[in-house]
């Protein structure tokens, strides 16, 4: 008798252990996914503000043409990309051909002056940090949702249900990985 | 952080319950003594309904109290975008769903609170002080970490705390006002004979009031015990957590620490909320520092200093023992601890895109798109330290006469006139280039 009454008591150890795992595992799934969501939203801000941003810029540096027209090749290429990596790649490409563009603006001052672009200029800084935060937390999301995946108590119960490892958001720029320097 | 979301979620419950039956007993002998047979339960009751009430007001209504007492104004993204843009980027990092609401200040004092019960219903409050003193780094790291109490529901406690205890200061003051009052009018009344239940009443409000009186400084000192500081380095780790960047917050406690001005709207029972002491200006005098709200901001400031390259969670706490010689601060908690081992590196920061390069002489070598994208943080302003003061105080101010209804003329020699509503003309001359403008809504 007694034998069984522990042989029950295991099991239904087991299965609690099981639940609580696959509930936390559902959850940080969701936040993960949620965490997407929402640099999904920030990604599609800065696509959106940028026709206006060259439609500002061509009034006053027509002959920036080149850069404009990167501009908006890396912006199409940058709705169209599907995958996590794609994206990613796409947007990083993107941020540098925004970046040659603000370094150019420099050199026109009437630009500079314009109460529109400077409008532009904080929406998109803004922007730019929402898109940084916002990857921030769906990669420190990951993270979290990775180690409970792989770690081992829960990895059976993972592997039993089929959830898989999530793919980071990182971007390849090779300078970003560079140590900070310090400047005075 | 989740053991201090429980923690404040506990100790908000222990008070009210607490709370409850100090005012149950109170009512109960006072009930006993003045209304006779049955009333120690009336009396007990009433006080516990009271008490519930408060409760309750407090959890639904305390919000707006706070920012009520504070005379905090709401605004919206076209009143000053970049403060919104920055609470916006700052829910972001924190993950919480609902950006909350946005409150100024009008005050020159330095300063910022946040208040609410949890993320979806909460508040974050600023003072215009603030807003011009502050670059964007700065007030990144202090909204950064307002969203760090949010997050770890330090606003909860700390807005029923005020209100429950803020109502019985007041009650308290009642009490001794009409004791006053009654005084000096009962005298005439004393001998007549009909008038012994009015006595009783009054001498019933007397022992309430006086008992309040004693109580209320003894729970003042409670709220400042039980309100540890340790939730302060909390938020500032939170803040170095989601800006990545704790030299932001650091430089900002360091300016406002040389601030000198009182925060006028502050009183004893909101300066818990606020990030930095509003009620002690200037050097801190030793020896009070167990019954402060907040720990020495010189400390917090070196605390994060030397926090090196990396932000997270068990960093700070590794930066809070070699400030403290060895004492430990114990905040990681359960399980995910590990966490604390992820994207911690400071470079971090750089990978946000960078759009501008900060304009002086040695950063011309920096203008290629790659290295521009390493060298520099997005968040300086590009013109000089003092354009940037003199740009940041006139976006305050013409955010402050947009709010309070000033019309704004945009005269052509490039000068922008704020007349102020209910001016009596109809008519306003630019003291720049002479130009007459028609006023639209002002005037006669």
């Amino acid at each position: 008798m007694t034998v069984i009454m522990i042989f029950l008591i295991i099991l239904a150890l087991l299965v609690l252990f099981a639940m609580v795992g696959y509930n936390n595992l559902i959850r940080m799934k969701n936040q993960v996914d949620n965490a997407w969501a929402q640099v999904d939203v920030q990604l599609k801000r800065r696509h959106d503000l940028i026709p206006n941003l060259v439609e500002t810029v061509k009034g006053y540096a027509a002959h920036e043409r080149e850069t404009l027209e990167a501009v908006i090749a890396a912006r199409s290429a940058a709705t169209s990309a599907k995958s996590i990596k794609e994206r990613a790649r796409a947007e990083s490409g993107l941020e540098a051909v925004l970046g040659r563009l603000f370094a150019l603006s420099e050199n026109y001052p009437d630009l500079k002056a314009n109460s529109n672009f400077l409008a532009l200029q904080e929406e998109l800084t803004s922007t730019e940090n929402k898109v940084g935060f916002a990857r921030q937390f769906y990669n420190d999301s990951v993270m979290k949702y990775n180690n409970m995946v792989s770690v081992i108590p829960t990895n059976i119960i993972a592997s039993i249900f089929n959830f898989r490892t999530a793919d980071y958001f990182e971007t390849e720029s090779q300078s970003e990985r560079e140590a900070p320097a310090v400047k005075f | 952080m989740w053991e201090q979301i429980r923690a404040n979620k506990r100790k908000s419950a222990i008070l009210v319950f607490s709370m409850g039956v100090l005012l149950g007993v109170l009512g109960f002998f006072l009930g006993g003594m003045f209304i006779g047979r049955g009333g120690a339960w009336i009396g007990a009751g009433t006080a516990i309904i009271f008490c519930s009430l408060m409760a309750v007001i407090s959890l639904y209504g305390g919000r707006e109290i706070m920012l009520g007492i504070s005379a905090a104004k709401k605004i919206s993204l076209e009143d000053n975008p970049r403060l919104f843009h920055i609470v916006e980027e700052m829910s972001l990092a924190a993950g919480i769903g609902t950006v909350p609401d946005v409150y100024i200040i009008d005050d020159a004092s330095p300063n910022a609170f946040a208040t609410g019960k949890d993320p979806k219903h909460s508040a974050i409050a600023v003072t215009t002080g603030l807003l011009e003193q502050m670059n964007r780094a700065e007030l990144q790291g202090v909204v950064g970490h307002e969203m760090g109490h949010i997050v770890n529901r330090d606003t909860l406690f700390l807005t029923i705390t005020g209100v429950m205890l803020g109502s019985i200061v007041i009650i308290a003051d009642i009490g001794f006002r009409s004791m006053i009052w009654g005084s000096i009018f009962g005298r005439r009344s004393r001998y007549s004979g009909r008038n012994r239940n009015a006595n009783q009443t009054q001498a019933f409000f007397m022992m309430v009031g006086l008992i309040l009186m004693i109580l209320s400084p003894v729970l003042a000192q409670i709220i400042y015990f039980s309100v540890s500081r340790k939730r302060e380095y909390l938020a500032d780790a939170s803040s170095a957590l989601f800006t990545r960047y704790p030299e932001g917050l650091a430089s900002a406690l360091e300016k406002i620490s040389h601030n000198s001005k009182r925060l006028r709207v502050a009183t004893r029972v909101t300066a818990p909320s606020y990030i930095v002491n509003p009620l002690r200006v200037g050097k801190p005098k030793a020896g009070l520092s167990l019954l402060s709200t907040h720990p020495p901001t010189e400390r917090r400031i070196r605390i994060l200093r030397s926090m090196g390259g990396r932000v997270s969670f068990k960093d700070y706490e590794r930066a809070f023992s070699g400030v403290m010689g060895g004492k430990t601060l114990n905040m990681a908690g359960k399980v995910y601890a590990k966490e604390s081992a992820l994207n911690t590196d400071a470079s971090i920061r750089k990978k946000k895109s960078v759009l501008f390069a900060k304009k002086n002489g040695s950063d011309s070598k920096e203008t290629t798109s790659t290295e521009q994208m390493s060298g520099v943080t997005p968040d300086r302003d590009f013109q000089t330290d003092l354009d940037d003061n003199v740009a940041r105080r006139r976006e305050v101010s013409d955010m402050m006469w947009r709010i309070n209804d000033f019309e704004f003329n945009k005269c052509d020699c490039g000068s922008v006139l704020k007349i102020p509503p209910g001016y009596p003309e109809s008519e306003v001359i630019c003291p720049r280039c002479g130009k007459v403008h028609h006023l639209k809504t002002a005037g006669k």
